[in-house]
């Protein structure tokens, strides 16, 4: 009997215990509710009833949960990502590795139906109003040209806002591209992650209220504060490990008064969010539907409808308002025209990165 | 279910094999039967009933041949129950809303579209239950008497879902005395492997390539760019085809079948014709067998072979796909065929090398044909590719994917083979070293493809 055995083929031996070990394993292993990665809820098990496989629903939902709860699903996406590196690849899972360890999306088309509906939108709801101001920001590929890899052609977003002022008139149009232009150091991005550091939103607001005719507090007076460490949604998506990590910063600007969505917190970001994984997680503790940021009894109020590149720029605002409401139309479905009936803001700002511009769902709710 | 999923390789796999092998040998075939039940249901639980309605229709048709054999007309019947029950499944299925959609296209009428999904595999056992019907009806091999091994045929799980298409008469023996040998075991788990690194590591991979072009702007595209995008195609089209026969060849090995081989390094061929000798020889073989020989073949004079290549080149076509662009695909190998047989012949097996480039360049339009579907941007494409056009953008394709390209390249031609074959093979602990890591990697890009990162939620 031994002597058979040990004439077996060694590949049998390993192939046989490669998927009986790797199934056990997986069978033994708790399964995980949320992943730090990929920064969502992982599939459970789910429950078998009749009509649920009848509808092919059981047996999806069973695939993705085995797929998603699948033993060291993390290394093997570390592997994969070396492999493509060993293949002289210069991209994982679309994102592009550029000059100087910079990262960037690989964006080679944008959904114009989706923009010109969201454009249309936006005019209905500026329309009547003198106060709105809208503004987009590009993404950092726009400003980190030379750091692109030879060859590659992204989407052109200046052409491209070059004509939205046209597609909105009733709205005020300010250019950001021109003022991050003009301060363009090289870093005005981070490198791992899709977001504007906070000199790029700060030269943004200088400019803003240069044009409002109001006074910018001086970039040397804040109290700027750094968080090392810092791996963006560019690495998570492509786990590239020779990246080294970013610093995220931010200006701590004391608030009095912080509201999300009805319950009152300490500060403007979540101290606790800071020293996870998901950093820039921390600003506004994500995105609520309402925040309202309050310095001061004045009443000034501005309105900024934005998505999360606003984050961390919304507190300077309080250089020169008293208060500042923030609306993510994400997580705020309806409530926008009762808003603008009840409180008096005297600007409206509506601020979005060029993708999320392209891609937002949820322009609609303006009109709710 | 497919073969190069998390849920196959460790789920249902090491299931299927534990419980098959551990079955008494009377029982194999019932375990085969119900495994592979389980197999083709998973995802579309409703489509069972037709596969057992096949696979009866099919078993009583053949009964039916056998118990009546002496009445030509009844004989004839059953044969015709079994064909018209299979095609008109297929035709049912796969090609109703062609037809519809041409219907209103000609007619004006706004006919409505049938929400079909196509059953998994239809297009491959409907073609291997009739060879069974036709093979008894023509008396070259004799009826099963027995459901249970008549069914495991028709629904074998590794051949069910995209070929090779194994003939009743190929596996007539073995679905009653199989042995389970441990050499040619072995054999199968290198197919098997190699099968899944095909499909993973280098059609997906350059697949990739072709994804993001075929979703770039004609604009766009250069002429380089438009070629890079055809040899991209091309590869992974070769790379998942014949890697998924590998794996259900190898997997038919581990089960103690042998499934007939079905790519023989096409890519090298000197002409058209042999082209279609190593290019899915069980389908070719297939058309030949049931088709184009009842047909007359080539011995009713010329006008009848080219009248006879015509019906087979047009239903090769159309059974790849339900739109006029396969029905073209098929056409232009009859068109290169016909004048390979007419004229071209002598001089291309003269010049070697010239016909080999040739045949690359035909294959490489060809395959633009098959994979764009839409005949406005198929038109658009040629453009590109024959007018030249700049543009630099397939720099950066070319860095990226240039490695992948050439693996790809220089995999689908018999370089390495004799290497293994000759010293790899000898050494057996090398070859599994090998061939664990290959195994290794592919599980990592499977998993990759389900990885999701859903990031800054709600941002």
């Amino acid at each position: 009997m031994k002597k058979k055995l040990t004439g077996i083929h060694p590949l049998l031996w390993m192939f046989f215990l490669f998927i009986s070990g790797l199934t056990i394993a997986d069978l033994l292993m708790p399964d995980k509710d949320f992943s730090e990665l990929e920064n969502r809820y992982l599939k459970q098990n789910p429950a078998f009833t009749m009509a649920s496989l009848i509808d092919n629903s059981y047996t999806m939902n069973y695939e993705s949960y085995v797929n998603d709860q699948f033993v060291g699903r993390d290394s093997w996406i570390s592997l994969k990502s070396k492999s493509e590196s060993v293949l002289l690849k210069v991209e994982n899972n679309g994102i592009v590795y550029g000059k100087n360890d910079r990262l960037f999306e690989k964006y080679t088309s944008y959904d114009a139906e989706q923009l010109a509906k969201n454009l249309a939108f936006l005019e209905e709801f500026a329309a009547g109003k003198e106060n709105v101001t809208f503004a987009v920001v590009p993404s950092g590929y726009m400003l980190n040209q030379e750091d692109l890899p030879a060859g590659l052609k992204l989407v052109d977003q200046k052409a491209v806002m070059d004509q939205m002022p046209a597609q909105v008139p009733s709205a005020h149009w300010m250019d950001v591209l021109p003022v991050l232009e003009a301060g363009n150091d090289g870093d005005l991005y981070y490198r791992t992650d899709h977001h504007w550091r906070v000199h790029a939103a700060y030269l943004f607001y200088e400019a803003y209220c240069r044009e409002k005719g109001m006074e910018p507090v001086a970039e040397a007076d804040l109290p700027l504060r750094e968080i090392e460490d810092f791996y963006g949604t560019y690495f998570s998506k492509c786990k590239n490990t020779n990246i080294p990590p970013d610093t995220l910063t931010f200006y701590d600007i004391p608030v009095a008064e912080v509201t999300i969505d009805g319950q009152s917190r300490d500060n403007w970001y979540d101290e606790a969010a800071l020293s996870s994984r998901d950093k820039y997680g921390a600003f506004l503790y994500g995105n609520g539907g309402l925040t309202v940021l309050k310095n001061g009894d004045g009443g000034r109020k501005l309105l900024l409808v934005k998505d999360s590149y606003s984050n961390a720029l919304a507190p300077l605002f309080l250089n020169n308002y008293d208060e500042v409401w923030i609306v993510d139309l994400r997580s705020f479905p309806a409530g926008m025209q009762d808003l603008c009936a009840t409180q008096f803001f005297e600007n409206i700002l509506v601020l979005y990165n060029f993708t999320n511009l392209c891609s937002d769902t949820n322009f609609y709710r303006l009109k709710y | 279910m497919v073969f190069s999923s998390l849920l196959f390789l460790f789920r249902f796999l090491p299931i299927a094999l534990l419980i098959y092998y551990l079955m008494p040998r009377k029982g194999k075939n019932f375990a085969l039967l119900v495994l592979s039940m389980i197999f083709y249901a998973w995802g579309e639980v409703r489509y069972l009933p037709i596969m057992v309605v096949s696979i009866l229709v099919d078993y009583f048709c053949g009964q039916g041949i056998k118990r009546w054999g002496q009445k030509p007309a009844l004989r004839r019947m059953f044969l015709i129950f079994s064909m018209v029950l299979n095609l008109g499944m297929l035709f049912f299925f796969k090609y109703t809303n062609f037809f519809l959609e041409n219907i209103s296209a000609i007619t004006g009428l706004a006919l409505p579209q049938l929400s079909l999904t196509l059953p998994l595999g239809i297009s491959f056992y409907t073609f291997q239950t009739m060879s069974y019907t036709i093979d008894v009806y023509r008396g070259k091999v004799e009826a099963e008497d027995n459901i249970i091994d008549f069914g495991a045929f028709v629904v074998l799980f590794p051949q069910l879902i995209a070929g090779p298409i194994v003939k009743y008469s190929d596996v007539a023996y073995e679905l009653k005395h199989r042995q389970m040998e441990t050499g040619r075991m072995a054999e199968g788990v290198r197919l098997f492997i190699m099968g899944l690194a095909s499909k993973v590591l280098i059609a997906n991979n350059v697949g990739a390539l072709w994804t993001e072009i075929e979703g770039l702007s004609m604009t766009d595209i250069s002429t380089p760019l438009a070629w890079l995008g055809a040899l991209a195609f091309s590869l992974q089209i070769y790379f998942d085809f014949s890697g998924y026969s590998l794996m259900a060849i190898g997997l038919g090995k581990l089960l103690g079948f042998d499934f007939p081989q079905n790519f023989n390094y096409p890519y090298i061929s000197p002409s058209i014709t042999d082209f279609w000798r190593r290019w899915h020889m069980t389908l070719s073989s297939w058309f030949r067998e049931y088709l184009y020989i009842p047909l007359g073949g080539n011995r009713e004079g010329k006008w009848k072979t080219y009248r006879n290549m015509l019906i087979v080149w047009a239903a090769t076509g159309f059974w790849h796909g339900a739109s006029w662009n396969f029905v073209l695909w098929g056409l232009f190998f009859f068109v290169m065929l016909v004048l390979e047989k007419a004229w071209l012949a002598p001089h291309m097996a003269r010049h070697q090398g010239i016909s080999r480039v040739w045949v690359l360049f035909l294959l490489l339009c060809s395959w633009m044909l098959f994979a764009i579907t839409d005949l406005g941007r198929l038109g658009e494409y040629f453009t590109r590719m024959f007018v030249p056009q700049g543009g630099g953008n397939w720099l950066y394709y070319l860095r990226n994917y240039g490695v992948s390209l050439i693996l790809g390249c220089v995999l689908s031609v018999p370089v390495l083979k004799k290497f293994y074959d000759k010293w790899l093979c000898r050494h057996r602990w090398v070859e599994t070293v090998l061939l664990g890591g290959l195994l290794t990697l592919s599980v990592a890009y499977l998993v990759d493809a389900t990885y999701n990162p859903f990031l800054y939620f709600r941002f």
